[in-house]
């Protein structure tokens, strides 16, 4: 919206120097001709007639022109054959006046009108929003905070709605998890499909299985994007068919304007981040006390003598001896992080270009973990003729990732939180301790090295053919090249890589080509009927290659790669691939302006699939009512716009393994022995799964659309359900994929844009809220992934285990409901049954932002809110287990039952016995949080100063992330998934809502400064 | 419109001839009916059935078999949960180890029953072997879950407790019910001793005659068949294939098999348990060794076990000369040393277990004549040997004297001294009806659950008692 008016464009000298030799390079690629004659004039604005300054003036074809001054007023020297002048300003409507005779020429400019008249990309073409029938998010890049942390992913959680992002943890460069109205699927990927510039890219982790999964999507550079769309519903992501039913995310990227004279632009911003909350554990004396009365009360230590001998244990022969450590010190760093960008954009009548770099160096807050990318960026657009339109994006990317431990290793640094108080971090010598009860991690955050390198090529040409009046061909070619490499070092001082070192490497290699043609017809017949035809057909492939090896027996630390290893210690390839071919039509029909009609056709065929069964037809209808554009309405001049849309069509899914549909045997080894293993049972009926969505929705604007906005209701239900439909294990093989099952979401969606005051101060609100209930319909059997599971008539993952009734208070004994009719309860576990206890997906979420410009001055405020979702404490039975164990407790735990009548909800302590320690509903807790997530004040310096240095825009900002988040959960952050190692898509999908040692989130701080001239 | 037809050409030739284009093959894989389509491949497809009940042995069944027994013996100073709950004696119907334990089996009895199926394409000089075997792990894998996941075999009753289901088809719809004791412990017998008819003597990497003969050997002790025990240890004993190894702790950590071993599971540096490339670190040494190259150092050993031992007896010998700094896994020559693993913190470790690299010891010769002197002594018989010259050539090797008159009791002692840590200790309190700490031989709580998972899948398994 017009907050456009204050982003990225200011300066920073320090980089004049470098810049000048790709500035004139640049500029000579858009010299002007020759010049004749001066056209003068002043700008006002057409709302209260005061003077514009910074208006652009261009002679339309050239890249000749001015700005305007401070009193609005503009000198060209025009050039032959110039017909026209071409004004524009941010947040104003962009004119073009024909020169004629004038040499004085005066204009007025209008208030861009909001929302309404913007242009949206939808699959293969785009649309002016106010004739979309169907369901797109679009967010303006403009508009999202750009701190610390350089993904744009998770910069949009909040501003749309009906979109749930949630990062995994507070680790940098993991998988983010996007549901566009909920969980569609069990079995096959939840994720939404991600287009770039026309092109599907490479969206799935490609790391190693025994991590975390890393996010692809990462390797977009965030300063390239222009505007981001997400198509929601089944009439916007039909088109799409197959890849459609998660909802797709469409990315455009910057490119030069027709007319816009070449200006540059550096962004300069630093960072310093911090966790958004830790955690207190027990400090030593409360750790001790604990502890020991835990060992005496099993006799594991005399009468009073419990603390003695647990520091015994750790080596020291009296508790004065040892030293205190507050373990939350060493897992967290002060991260500092920066990222520098500058690019150049500009363009004539018929060349448009945009060429950019980025450089991002982030560190994350945990130890060992930082992220640091360069990206480089050239979209080349040209107007061959009248017919023939030409161009290229290329996109080159190189990406370190400084990589923990999965969350499940004692090497992981949020583990250390685990450790005794009284064992010193690091030893006199500086060394980490290595006399802890559990592995020190810090040895391994020491002497590891973890290296994940990405090098990414993303790239199409395109071509678009005017075959005749109306007629488009459009042929795009794109590709995508990944190559990930993980480099990992062990040192034989840790656990994991004694005796004498290990090291590994991995490396995918992920081709992805696609080759789309199509045709459009854009016709207006008469003067009331006008028609979009779109029809064509696509191809892409995937080729994936992985391969690795590993060596042992180092002759030192110092030795890091595997040539200098004396044994192997693995040797793996593997090859695999998928293709799509499809086809598809699409038709828009516009009645008198104020009927609309959509309708879209896609067959899709996969090789995923079994032979019969390839091909799956999608489709999908809409209708759009403005009832603005009717006679009845326009007496209420106070309702500017006002459309009533809905739609109905069915996508699908098919991410799911390459080979799901075969029978398969696979090549492996008895101790050097090959031996064939049978790894999957065949089902030649395999095929779509596929989700019927309705949506009906109203788009409003009052007031001159100051006030607009949506509202939305979807019911999606998704039948065929690609499932690993769990089999008895007595059969042979765990589960076989098939299409059974059905599940529903259902939701409702509501956005508005207010503009509260305009005018010298200006004050704008949005506001987003959204709902969605998912339920399974029908499955077969019950499954159970952890603590989450599936089962008819729940929400996908729910929380299944024994109900956690509190403590006996006769014996300390802890207490488990028998059954959920009841509330008789039992101390034998094993008695109790299990039962759902919670459930982990949010009951609504949203956001909440508010800006405000005055004079120079911007300032946005906005907030997020997820509400309603529950989270289970996996660690829990280590950490809040009323002393079962060594771990460090949370202080909660001093509440423990000590003698007969004590009332609470924490089990007597007893070492090793496993009083209440067992997985149950004592660890669930609410996730809901409020967070201030973003809060940036900036100043824009007048142009009075700034052109005087031949400075277009000159801003500096401040700006802070995740600042507060009010929440009841008790641990560090409550925004987590279930990150895990060796997860499968199915597990992916229905475990969540587990925190496990999960890292907190990033609090930061950012200085920024834009510049352009 | 030159052009036109051009660009139309252009789009006929993308839509035309594509079907092809889905045609995707894997590559590390082949078709199942490639797979069991010839003799060679069957061979192949037998193998895998080794990995999966080495898995279940290597990771849960023989700890299950020593922790579910132990009081006091191992002090567990790991981090896993599931040697808790083994140690404890509180295991729940949702416990991860007998759930893994129960998959790995029935996969490797689905794959014997897959060989079965197709033995005829097998070619006649080979396929007794091939059959032999897919016979023995059958009959291997009954015998270990009815012995695990059903009350103890009773030899003086009729066993109708439920047991597992006996599957012996590889249709994969099936939802079959629990099968008897009396019934389960039948087919294990009847596949055994058919598979000891068939397989070959000197094999030596894969089962043999004599790995099926031990096998039954100890069947025939939980079923009270004295004299079908005496006989099959003694056939083993006298079959020339196999020698005592000078001392106790040379019987173990072979690369290939020692000459002790009548039945080990094969390991080698690229395929094991418990190394680090991606495969799981769950195999006996990692729990077991507290030494340079496994240095988890979880399951010291402590004095109660000592306690057992007579003072020179070369079984409890404990070196006490290795450190951190200098020693390595190959100075270790006594059966317990003091750890010098990463996070040993002074304990005492067995040495049985030492390098995941290594072959997993599954019957050994120590035991046919542990086994032949009890069945002899019930029996009343001397099928081989004399009891009390079976105990002494044990006793001998470790270094110490026997007195002349030996008892039950005595035995039965002797067969723990030997057999610790080796997976047989549950299996022989249970058939001897000793308790385990307070707990009676006969307590549910030493009997694994039907695991959760398979009952919400399979409806019609029944659970035991206690869960």
């Amino acid at each position: 919206m017009s907050y456009n008016t204050l982003t990225d464009k200011e300066k920073m000298k320090s980089m004049m120097k470098k810049l000048t030799l790709f500035l004139l390079i640049m500029l000579m690629v858009v010299m002007g001709r020759a010049q004749s004659g001066t056209l003068t004039g002043t700008v006002v604005s057409d709302e209260d007639g005061e003077p514009l300054p910074g208006v652009t003036v261009v002679i339309s074809g050239t890249s000749i022109g001015t700005v305007t001054d401070a009193d609005g007023k503009y000198t060209v020297r025009a050039v032959a054959g110039a017909t026209e002048l071409t004004f524009s300003f941010i947040g104003k409507e962009t004119i073009v006046e024909r020169i004629g005779n004038r040499a004085i020429i005066d204009v007025r400019l209008k208030d861009e009108a909001i929302g309404v008249d913007e242009v949206v990309v939808v699959g293969y073409g785009q649309q002016i929003k106010s004739d979309i029938t169907g369901s797109i998010a679009k967010v303006s890049v403009d508009d999202l905070q750009k701190g610390a942390d350089p993904t744009f992913e998770a910069s949009l959680q909040g501003k749309t709605p009906g979109v749930f992002i949630e990062k995994s943890t507070g680790k940098l460069g993991e998988g983010i998890k996007i549901r566009v109205r909920g969980t569609s699927s069990l079995s096959a990927s939840n994720q939404p499909l991600y287009v770039v510039d026309g092109i599907i890219i490479t969206s799935q982790d490609q790391g190693t299985p025994i991590n975390h999964p890393t996010n692809p999507v990462a390797d977009l550079n965030f300063d390239d994007i222009e505007s981001i769309q997400i198509l929601k519903d089944a009439s916007a992501a039909a088109i799409y068919g197959s890849h459609g039913s998660n909802g797709v995310v469409i990315i455009t990227t910057k490119t030069g304007k027709r007319n816009q004279k070449s200006s540059v632009s550096v962004n300069y911003s630093h960072s310093f981040s911090e966790p958004t909350r830790v955690t207190d554990f027990l400090n030593k004396d409360e750790y001790l006390d604990l502890i020991g009365e835990s060992l005496e009360n099993v006799g594991y230590a005399d009468p009073g003598q419990g603390a003695l001998t647990l520091v015994q244990w750790g080596g020291y022969d009296s508790i004065s001896q040892t030293p205190e450590t507050n373990w939350n010190d060493p897992i967290f760093k002060d991260a500092v992080s920066s990222n520098l960008n500058v690019s150049i954009a500009g363009g004539n009548e018929s060349s448009q270009y945009y060429a950019g770099i980025t450089y991002d160096d982030q560190q994350g807050i945990l130890i060992g973990n930082n992220y640091q990318r360069f990206s480089g960026r050239l979209n080349l657009n040209q107007k061959v003729n009248n017919r023939l339109d030409v161009g290229v994006k290329f996109n080159f990317v190189k990406s370190e990732l400084d990589r923990a431990s999965n969350d499940n290793a004692f090497a992981t640094p949020m583990q250390l939180i685990a450790q005794a108080p009284f064992f010193p971090a690091y030893d006199e010598e500086g060394e980490p301790f290595a006399g802890t009860f559990y592995y020190n991690g810090l040895i391994t955050f020491q002497y590891d090295k973890n290296l994940t390198t990405v090098y990414r090529t993303l790239g199409n040409a395109f071509a678009n053919v005017r075959l005749f009046d109306g007629v488009v061909f459009h042929s795009v070619f794109g590709m995508d090249n990944l190559t990930q490499r993980e480099d990992e070092y062990r040192s034989r001082k840790t656990d994991d890589g004694s005796p004498a070192g290990k090291a590994y490497l991995r490396n995918a290699n992920v081709f992805n080509w696609s080759f789309d043609n199509y045709l459009t017809l854009e016709k207006t017949f008469g003067t009331i009927h006008d028609i979009v035809f779109t029809a064509g057909n696509s191809l892409q492939k995937t080729d994936r290659f992985i391969s690795r090896t590993g060596g042992k027996n180092f002759p030192s630390d110092d030795f890091q790669t595997i040539s200098s290893a004396a044994e192997s210690d693995d040797f793996y390839s593997e090859a695999s691939g998928f293709s799509y071919l499809s086809y598809f039509v699409r038709a828009n029909y516009k009645l008198a302006e104020k009927y609309l009609f959509s309708a879209s056709y896609r067959i899709d065929g996969s090789s995923k699939f079994g032979n019969d069964k390839r091909y799956g037809d999608f489709y999908s209808g809409s209708l759009g009512w403005i009832l603005t554009g009717e006679e009845f309405m326009q007496d209420l001049s106070w309702i500017s716009f006002l459309k009533l849309r809905t739609s109905l069509g069915k996508t699908g899914n098919s991410e799911i393994d390459d080979y799901g549909a075969l029978g398969l045997y696979e090549g492996r080894s008895y101790a050097g022995k090959p031996a064939l293993f049978p790894l999957q049972l065949e089902n030649k009926d395999l095929s779509w799964e596929s989700t019927t969505q309705l949506d009906v929705g109203l788009d409003f604007g009052f007031f001159n659309n100051r006030i607009n906005g949506e509202f939305d209701y979807y019911y999606k239900r998704t039948t065929d359900l690609l499932l690993s439909r769990l089999l008895p294990y007595t059969s042979g093989f765990a589960s076989i994929t098939e299409n059974v099952g059905e599940l529903e979401n259902e939701g409702f969606e509501f956005s508005v844009n207010s503009t509260n005051i305009s005018g010298k101060f200006t004050w704008q609100t949005s506001f987003n809220i959204a709902t969605n209930r998912n339920k399974v319909l029908q499955i077969v059997n019950p499954m159970t992934f952890g603590r989450n599971r599936v089962e008819e008539g729940y929400p996908v993952g729910v929380f299944y285990m024994k109900k956690y009734a509190g403590v006996d208070p006769e014996n300390g004994d802890a207490l488990y409901y028998k059954n959920a009719d009841s509330d008789e309860t039992t101390n034998n576990y094993s008695e109790a049954a299990d039962q759902v206890v919670g459930d982990p997906n949010p009951e609504f979420f949203g956001g909440l932002e508010n800006t405000f410009l005055f004079q120079g001055f911007d300032l946005r405020i906005f907030f997020q809110f997820v509400y309603g979702n529950e989270i289970y404490n996996e660690a829990g039975r280590f950490m809040s287990a009323n002393g079962d164990y060594v771990d460090n407790q949370t202080k909660d735990q001093l509440k423990r039952w000590q003698k007969p009548g004590d009332i609470t909800d924490i089990p007597q302590a007893r070492f090793d016995q496993a009083n209440g320690t067992r997985t149950s509903s004592r660890w669930i807790y609410d996730g809901s949080y409020l967070r201030l997530k973003d809060v940036t004040f900036g100043y824009t310096l007048p142009q009075k100063i700034t052109r005087k240095m031949h400075i277009d825009k000159l801003r500096i900002y401040f700006s802070g992330l995740n600042l507060l988040t009010w929440t009841d959960f008790p641990l560090y952050d409550p925004e987590v998934t279930r990150p895990n190692n060796n997860m499968t898509t199915t597990s992916q999908n229905i475990q969540q809502g587990i925190w496990y040692y999960s890292t907190p989130q990033a609090k930061s701080y950012t200085l920024g400064i834009n510049l352009t001239f | 419109m030159k052009r036109i037809s051009i660009i139309g050409f252009l789009f006929m030739l993308v839509l035309a001839g594509c079907d092809s284009f889905l045609d995707e093959k894997p590559q590390q894989s082949i078709d199942a009916e490639k797979a069991l389509s010839t003799g060679e491949n069957i061979r192949l497809v037998m193998n895998s059935a080794y990995v999966n009940t080495r898995n279940a042995f290597g990771q849960q069944l023989f700890h299950g078999a020593e922790l579910l027994a132990d009081n006091g013996e191992v002090y567990f100073q790991g981090t896993y949960l599931e040697p808790r709950e083994y140690i404890g004696k509180y295991l729940v119907a949702s416990s991860t180890w007998p759930q893994a334990a129960w998959q790995d089996l029935y996969k490797a009895i689905y794959i014997s029953n897959q060989v079965l199926k197709h033995i005829e394409k097998v070619d006649e000089t080979s396929r007794p072997q091939i059959e032999g075997e897919a016979l023995f792990i059958r009959g291997l894998c009954y015998f270990e879950l009815a012995r695990f996941y059903a009350p103890a075999y009773d030899a003086g009753s009729q066993n109708t407790a439920d047991a597992v289901p006996l599957v012996l088809e590889t249709d994969e719809e099936l939802y079959p019910a629990r099968s008897t004791v009396a019934q389960v412990y039948s087919q294990a017998r009847t596949d055994l001793e058919t598979a000891a008819s068939k397989l070959s003597e000197d094999e030596n990497f894969f089962a043999s005659r004599w790995a099926a003969l031990g096998v039954l050997s100890r069947l025939y002790l939980v079923q009270e068949l004295w004299a079908e025990a005496a006989q099959a240890a003694s056939d083993v004993i006298g079959s020339g294939y196999f020698e005592l190894s000078a001392t106790p702790f040379e019987a173990f950590n072979h690369a290939s098999n020692g000459p002790e071993d009548v039945f080990a599971f094969q390991q080698n540096n690229d395929e094991n348990l418990g190394s680090e490339n991606g495969t799981g670190n769950e195999g006996m040494s990692t729990f077991y060794a507290s030494t340079n190259v496994t240095g988890r150092s979880d399951f010291a050993i402590t004095e109660t076990l000592f306690a057992l031992y007579e003072s020179d007896d070369l079984r409890a010998e404990i070196q006490v000369d290795l450190n951190e700094e200098t020693s390595d896994e190959k100075d270790i020559k006594s059966l317990y040393y003091l750890g010098f693993g990463n996070s040993n913190d002074g304990g005492i470790f067995c040495a049985k277990w030492l390098n995941f690299a290594n072959n997993m010891t599954f019957i050994r010769l120590a035991e046919m004549y542990l086994t032949r002197a009890e069945a002899n002594f019930q029996n009343a018989s001397t099928i081989g040997d004399t009891p009390l010259n079976d105990i002494k050539t044990i006793r001998e090797r470790a270094g110490i004297t026997t007195p002349e008159s030996i008892d039950l009791d005595f035995i039965r002692k002797e067969r723990i001294r030997e057999l610790i840590f080796e997976g047989q200790r549950l299996h022989d309190y249970k058939r001897w009806e000793w308790p385990v700490g307070d707990l009676p031989p006969n307590s549910p709580r030493l009997v694994f659950p039907i695991p959760q998972r398979e009952r919400d899948v399979n409806e019609n398994l029944s659970q035991n008692e206690g869960y």
